[in-house]
């Protein structure tokens, strides 16, 4: 179904086009919180608060082309409160960060890097040796496909300095990946 | 023929160029003229001196000394066609090949020259193209299949259920609040004789995480006081959580679910020294037998809401512990809705009877 038609019955009270948003979405939304975090437990808890933050203000909501820009804001503006909160005060157990998610210790050999399977946690590894606004620019253009534009609205800076950011960001990202697996751009 | 010639066509003459008429005309002259001779020698790198060839990293070093290294810059050129071109552009060798620069950037000769004399850059300019196709495939990333449902909870209410609270219910059984029909406090609250503004309160409460929590907080408080009226000490507990409302959500989370068992253990205690005292009262006043059953009837609906607001704490269920709680508030005296007369102004005809007997 056509999003806009969906939002159209959200706004509605159509209960089944709420959940039908929320199953569409959910992935996006909690990818996000987890970019941030990098803990499922405090991820799923931010997506969830993002789903209800967008419920809230759904029926302020009109354009449909600006549902996900929209979105990843919300979500991203969760993520970073939990994640300031938690710095803060950080969790009281033993939750720091999630070793089964991420993968392999940063200072695990190539080869274990090699057996950890998926691509994806040395591109996590890879963005954690970035600098912050570089690390946004990998998640808001490279991983969520948003528009010049809307990263530029989003992170409050000059559209111009998106377009220079966004090449160096690429290649600060490709660097980091080279140096832990120096084979992955063979 | 003469030397100038000879000179003048060797480099043809060793690149293949020559007839084979010529060819001879040049090893005829070669062969009687010493000098032309070790020249063609010397061409050839027959003459047995090492060949003349620049050290590997006199470019490197010259491009340090100079304008600091063209990788950056070869690197973003690289990055800046991945935009332009078709996601075919892909891997080191396609990016190396000119035939496979799509797009409207040109193919850079120059950066071509680089990638071919640049591991690094070539190796990095393989990691942008992976990166670009790996990249968008972590846009999304699935939770765990209960989350639709508890969103949907959290938001429209609809999956309110009750739960089984446990370690509550095993002290008290309460057969009737598993087959309690959920509760749609979006209507209960429409339902409210209230003003739009304090009805939006409420939504807004229920609605955010952090409030609900408060919320959850000063339920426990308010239920350990509906439950442990006067007697045994709780006074440490709320004193206790009101420090956690005070503090981040984790911290109340287990505050709560750390105090909540010995919330509902003293409030259990509580009740039963309560009850006890309620009944001597009853006992020794000169009452009838209605009073006293009025009595026990009543104690037993306050304890039964107690124990359902209990559960819907310990789920988490925040309105419907909120919507119990109004209820035992605003309708405490009365009992079933079959009884044509209402409770309150029996046991007031009856206390009428007492005092009249
Ligand atoms: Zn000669
Ligand atoms: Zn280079």
């Amino acid at each position: 179904m056509e999003l806009e038609t969906l939002l159209e019955r959200c706004r509605a009270g159509d209960e089944l086009a709420w959940e039908a948003l929320v199953r569409r979405f959910q992935g996006r939304v909690f990818a996000l919180a987890y970019h941030y975090l990098r803990n499922r437990e405090e991820a799923r808890d931010v997506a969830q608060e993002t789903f209800i933050r967008i419920y809230k203000s759904l029926d302020g909501f009109q354009d449909s082309e600006r549902f996900l820009p929209w979105m990843v804001r919300i979500a991203r503006n969760c993520s970073i409160d939990r994640v300031r909160r938690l710095k803060v005060r950080p969790p009281l157990g033993g939750d720091e960060l999630d070793e089964q998610t991420i993968g392999p210790h940063p200072g695990a050999g190539p080869e274990v890097v090699a057996m950890a399977g998926e691509r994806s946690h040395l591109v996590y590894r890879a963005l954690d040796q970035m600098t912050e606004i570089n690390r946004e620019m990998i998640l808001m253009k490279e991983i969520q496909g948003l528009k010049q534009r809307e990263i530029a609205d989003l992170l409050s800076i000059p559209l111009g300095t998106v377009k220079a950011r966004s090449n160096r960001a690429r290649v600060e990202l490709a660097r980091c990946i080279v140096e832990i697996d120096p084979s992955y751009g063979a | 023929m003469h030397c100038t010639e000879f000179q003048e066509r060797l480099f043809e003459w060793l690149e293949g160029r020559l007839e084979a008429a010529e060819v001879e005309r040049m090893q005829s002259h070669a062969a009687g003229c010493l000098r032309c001779r070790e020249l063609e020698e010397l061409a050839t790198g027959d003459a047995g001196l090492p060949a003349v060839e620049p050290p590997d990293d006199m470019v490197a070093s010259i491009m340090a000394q100079t304008t600091g290294g063209a990788c950056d810059r070869a690197l973003l050129l690289v990055s800046e066609r991945l935009d332009a071109g078709p996601a075919d552009v892909a891997g080191p060798a396609d990016v190396a090949g000119p035939a496979d620069v799509a797009g409207s950037v040109e193919a850079d000769p120059l950066l071509e020259m680089h990638l071919e004399s640049c591991a690094e850059c070539t190796s990095l300019a393989g990691a942008l193209a992976r990166l670009q196709r790996e990249l968008p495939a972590m846009a999304e990333m699935e939770p765990d299949p209960g989350f639709v449902s508890d969103v949907m909870a959290a938001t429209i209410g609809a999956a309110v259920s009750v739960r089984a609270a446990a370690p509550l219910q095993e002290a008290t059984p309460a057969p009737h609040l598993v087959s309690r029909p959920a509760f749609d406090w979006r209507e209960w609250v429409q339902g409210l004789p209230l003003a739009a503004p304090v009805s939006a309160f409420f939504e807004r409460l229920t609605l955010r995480p952090r409030l609900a929590f408060e919320g959850a907080v000063v339920g426990t408080l308010a239920f350990v006081l509906v439950i442990g009226l006067p007697s045994v000490g709780v006074a440490e507990l709320p004193s206790r959580l009101m420090a956690g409302v005070r503090q981040e959500r984790l911290e109340v989370q287990s505050a709560v679910a750390e105090n909540f068992g010995r919330a509902a253990e003293v409030g259990r205690a509580a009740w039963t020294t309560s009850a006890s005292r309620l009944g001597e009262y009853v006992n020794i006043s000169p009452s009838t037998a209605g009073t006293r059953s009025r009595f026990a009837d009543m104690l037993g609906s306050w304890r039964q809401a107690g124990v359902e607001i209990a559960s819907h704490l310990w789920e988490g269920e925040f309105s419907a512990a909120f919507a119990r709680m109004w209820r035992l508030w605003t309708e405490p005296w009365r009992g079933d809705s079959n009884e044509e007369e209402g409770p309150g102004s029996r046991a007031d005809n009856q206390d009428g009877q007492r005092y009249q007997s």
